[in-house]
């Protein structure tokens, strides 16, 4: 029960304790007004934190909790014909860097157990990693597949500290075939060489991004969708090449053990059809496999180009076919036309002789090729001057090389490094009488193999220039070809007769040759036309013999061209002429593609 | 009800220094607005540790587990209860006896700290006694003890006339001085002490020491913090880091920087409930002493003006409670139990505003759990079980005696409080 009394008896007897000090409830209402202070300071903060301060503090916390991130687009598949199907050349692959933390790793001994018992790695090897100090990632190994990687981390749970990093590899089914003419992909992601560089762009499509909130480890957060922005990658294109694996297999194979027996340095062979200027077969040799680039190391540079394309040459007396069809198609000469072989021929103050001393005196046009005579082709364009080499038979001939079978010209074709070469224009100081003299038998200019092999075609195909190309088409990601259709770049190159007579001259000069005709199966409608040009030494800037290119270009079909195949061949130590050390080459490829083309004999 | 002895009876038995226990007022309801506004705090900080569960187990563990903290606050929670009326329910003159216990239980634990095994270190101090299911805090325990013994001790000395004396002074910077050699010199707990320090102070101030001894003892307060501060230099590097935040972002400053871009992005609404991304690794001790601003994040201004309501309301509420106290010894109790809960929430909201050094004090009843929470939990039992014996009016003023009369006739069987 409350008593006043109780009141007043308290009240005295704070008073005696308490003597003259001050109120309790002055003290109290002291206390009160301190926590009213200390509230109102505090929320008078939280006021200018959280709305005066606001935008700074926003933006802080977008600066640190915004964070960008690349989305990797897939890079383009390429494929290879096979017939009339394509198979894969190049595919992704996902592969697995193996790494440790070696500060979380807390028992050493169990998971390098671990690792080495599904891995083939070695265990001091990686000890030496798990004891690293100040790194918190060492790796282990590389290139690991899913399959190795789900077996090692079916003990997820002893492998604190162990992670794999996801690695998109460049794979290749067919090993190294064909690779100089691929290209690689290196480290960075990015194409290097052939189709893989000249097209880098389109496989490598269109990276995405993605900005998201993340937690202070950099992961995104999915509770806030108005601060994501994403934009989808746009996936590289597939593309399918013209490269046949079986032909580029074939010429590979055929170039290879053709250097072997020529004990030569390099060599190259180009396979075109002639019908649509499709490359099926492109090679050269040394090459390298793309998918072990890096290994590359002697003249690297040299190694990953494409010589056909990419290193123009004098081809020497494989162009006097060329000429040929120029003289044909000019009228300057016709198949039954002859001329008077001194053995040599004065063209301004130069002599113009002949490898082959014996063959003189009056000489079919056939005969010309069939020995290869210089002061026969000396002769055709001297008549396509009207009688005397001048500035019209230096014109017609430049119209023919450079304008109708394009030579000296970039052809496109979706290669890096294509060179164009050069061929002298007639009014350059240059240009010359004495220089066409020597371009009507394939010196005095710089152009690449595959400029005369598409040249070539186009004399021998009834006059329509195709564009050599690789790519034929684009491809869905379901394998469905989007082919696009051959057409001419340029007709009337020469008259359909030129080509008919053109064909009849090589083939009886070739059958009439022994020497290279024995390579071939015989009954076909297959010849060519060799080469063989010195080189300047590169020490005394003076044509040598030491150092010899030897050139075979040569076609095969049957009513209708099927191929047209052109070796080369360089440096080679026992063979001085491109009829002993390319032919043969010729000749091994022609057979293969008589059966693989389903040519048929006239005989 | 308990039997209570008569009014009238109280005047002889004053001299006796326990007596003031025994001469309660009649005992009547509870203030339950006080557990209002306490179980409103703890369900609020189980919300919010509900709320950032997922981000803090993805830190810890990572994995994304919404119950991690959860499941352990609950426990703590129930736990907590179970002291509150537990401590609430006992007769509130034990306490004086009690005392002793607790503290001799709290300084066997700080024992205890010298053993490795059975300590647990965490943020740099060994604050943590590890008794295998359990760890808890010795300090929490002697906070908890200081109080009562305090309170019996300046009643005792105010029932004898000998408040204002030296030997008042004596005693107390003796129990100072121990403190302070416990918590500062060898576990180098400044944070702890402060909460410590401010109990004491308060109830020296509330039990009506003079002014003049009281600034004495302040001066050799204000000295002795400065020199602590001083001679130890990772204190003065807090200091600094204090003085210019924006300094040492990654290192000294970054927890403080960390903790002002939670609350100055959580702006005048906040960014939600479940959208706070400081909780994912960016602000540490996002559930414990952090918790303030993950909250300001979340609730924005408004928000944390209305959780600062609360926080008021509670406090005022416990002012009442000291102011209306039956007994001098009870008030300084409940005077004590109020600067605990009133300057552990300043000083930590204080550090995460950036208006005062981060010291490693919780956030009462909204930090999550451990010791702190149960031993907060049983000192409001305590405090609730004062307010059933509170006097209608303020006692000893001139003021209540001028409304005696009409303030008598609004009846007894409940509290009546001034506005």
């Amino acid at each position: 029960m409350y008593s006043p009394r109780y009141n007043q008896q308290r009240r005295r007897v704070d008073r005696k304790s308490t003597g003259n000090t001050p109120s309790v409830f002055l003290r109290l209402s002291h206390l009160r007004l301190l926590i009213m202070v200390v509230g109102v300071v505090l929320i008078g903060r939280l006021f200018h934190l959280q709305i005066i301060r606001h935008n700074h503090y926003s933006g802080l916390a977008k600066a640190e909790h915004q964070k960008k991130f690349t989305l990797p687009a897939t890079r383009g598949s390429l494929y290879f014909r096979d017939g009339e199907n394509a198979v894969p050349a190049v595919l992704n692959d996902t592969v697995y860097t193996l790494y440790v933390d070696p500060t979380i790793v807390t028992d050493k001994q169990v998971v390098a157990d671990l690792i080495t018992d599904s891995i083939d790695i070695s265990r001091p090897a990686v000890l030496k990693q798990l004891n690293r100090k100040n790194t918190a990632y060492a790796v282990l190994t590389k290139r690991l597949t899913k399959n190795q990687v789900d077996k090692l981390f079916k003990h997820k749970e002893k492998l604190k500290g162990v992670g794999v990093t996801p690695v998109q590899q460049r794979v290749y089914p067919e090993g190294a075939l064909a690779g100089q003419i691929l290209g690689f992909v290196n480290a960075d992601g990015v194409g290097q060489y052939g189709v893989e560089g000249y097209l880098n762009d389109k496989l490598s499509g269109k990276e995405g991004t993605l900005e998201a909130v993340t937690d202070v480890h950099g992961i995104p957060l999915s509770l806030d969708d108005s601060r994501t922005v994403a934009v989808q990658p746009e996936n590289g294109k597939n593309y399918i090449l013209t490269i046949d694996r079986n032909v580029q297999s074939i010429a590979e194979t055929a170039l290879r053990r053709g250097i072997r027996r020529s004990q030569a340095t390099k060599g190259s062979v180009v396979v075109l059809d002639p019908n649509t200027g499709a490359i099926r077969a492109m090679a050269n040799m040394p090459t390298y496999n793309p998918a072990q680039y890096h290994k590359v190391t002697d003249n690297a540079y040299e190694r990953f180009q494409n010589r056909v394309v990419s290193n123009p040459y004098e081809p020497g007396s494989v162009i006097k076919v060329l000429t040929m069809g120029a003289g044909l198609d000019t009228g300057s000469v016709s198949l039954n036309s002859t001329y008077y072989n001194s053995g040599s021929m004065t063209v301004g103050d130069a002599e113009i002789t002949n490898v082959n001393k014996t063959v003189v005196g009056r000489r079919s046009m056939t005969e010309v090729l069939k020995f290869s005579l210089n002061t026969g082709v000396t002769h055709i364009l001297g008549q396509m001057g009207g009688g005397s080499i001048n500035r019209t038979a230096r014109e017609r001939l430049h119209k023919y090389f450079v304008d109708r079978y394009r030579l000296g010209r970039l052809t496109g074709v979706e290669q890096v490094g294509e060179s164009a070469g050069t061929i002298a224009g007639t009014n350059t100081g240059a240009g010359d009488n004495i220089r066409y003299a020597n371009m009507a038998f394939g010196q005095g200019m710089n152009v690449t193999m595959l400029q005369v092999a598409a040249g070539f075609s186009a004399m021998l195909n009834g006059g329509n220039y195709y564009t050599p190309f690789l790519v034929e088409g684009e491809m869905s990601d379901n394998e469905q070809v989007l082919s696009k259709p051959a057409k001419p770049a340029k007709k009337g190159v020469v008259k359909p007769s030129t080509s008919k007579q053109i064909m009849l001259m090589m083939r009886q000069s070739f059958e009439e040759t022994p020497t290279v005709s024995r390579v071939v199966r015989p009954g076909y409608n297959v010849a060519g036309k060799s080469g063989t040009s010195e080189t300047i030494d590169p020490r005394t800037g003076k044509y040598t013999t030491d150092r010899v290119i030897g050139s075979y270009l040569g076609y095969g079909g049957d009513q209708r061209l099927k191929y047209v195949i052109m070796v080369r061949i360089d440096d080679s130590k026992i063979h001085a002429f491109g009829s002993e050390s390319a032919a043969p080459i010729f000749g091994e490829i022609s057979n293969q593609l008589i059966d693989y083309y389903n040519v048929k004999s006239d005989r | 009800m308990r039997p209570r002895r008569q009014a009238g009876s109280m005047v002889g038995s004053q001299r006796t220094p326990n007596s003031q226990d025994e001469k309660l007022g009649r005992r009547h309801r509870p203030d339950y607005f006080l557990v209002m506004a306490m179980v409103l705090l703890l369900s609020l900080g189980l919300v919010v540790i509900y709320s950032v569960s997922p981000a803090i187990s993805a830190q810890l563990t990572g994995d994304v587990d919404q119950n991690h903290f959860m499941y352990r606050q609950v426990l703590f929670l129930l736990l907590g209860f179970a002291t509150f009326i537990v401590t609430s329910m006992l007769p509130l003159q034990i306490w004086k006896q009690a005392a002793r216990y607790i503290i001799g239980f709290a300084i066997l634990s700080f024992i205890l700290l010298f053993i490795p095994a059975l300590s647990l270190s965490h943020g740099g101090a060994t604050r943590w006694v590890d008794i295998g299911f359990m760890t808890y805090q010795p300090a929490e325990v002697l906070k908890f003890g200081l109080i009562f013994y305090l309170a019996a001790k300046l009643a005792h000395r105010i029932s004898q006339g000998k408040l204002d004396t030296s030997e008042t002074i004596k005693w107390f910077m003796t129990v100072l001085g121990l403190v302070t050699l416990e918590i500062v010199i060898i576990q180098r707990d400044l944070g702890t002490m402060i909460p410590i320090v401010a109990i004491m102070f308060s109830m020296l101030y509330l039990s009506g020491l003079s002014w003049r001894r009281f600034s004495r003892i302040m001066g050799v307060l204000i000295m002795g913090a400065i020199l602590s501060i001083i001679v130890a230099p990772h204190r003065m590097a807090r200091v600094f880091t204090f003085l210019n935040p924006g300094d040492d972002l990654s290192g000294g400053g970054y927890h403080i920087n960390q903790a002002l871009i939670a609350v100055g992005s959580g702006g005048i609404f906040g960014n939600g409930l479940g959208r706070s991304v400081q909780a994912y690794g960016y602000l540490p001790e996002a559930a414990n002493d952090s918790i303030f601003a993950i909250m300001a994040e979340k609730f924005g201004f408004v928000g944390m003006t209305i959780v600062f309501l609360i926080y008021g309301f509670l406090m005022f509420r416990i002012l009442d409670i000291v102011a209306r106290a039956p007994n001098m010894y009870l008030r300084l109790v409940a005077g004590g139990v109020l600067s605990w809960i009133a300057v552990q929430a300043f000083v930590n909201v204080g550090a995460m505003l950036g208006v005062m050094p981060l010291t490693g004090v919780t956030l009462p009843l909204l930090s999550f759990g451990g010791t702190s929470l149960i031993f907060t939990l049983a000192a409001m039992g305590v405090v609730f079980n004062i307010s059933r014996y509170t006097t209608l009016g303020y006692l000893d003023t001139e003021r209540k005696d001028a409304r005696e009369d009409s303030i008598r006739r609004r009846g007894l069987g409940r509290p009546r409080y001034s506005a």
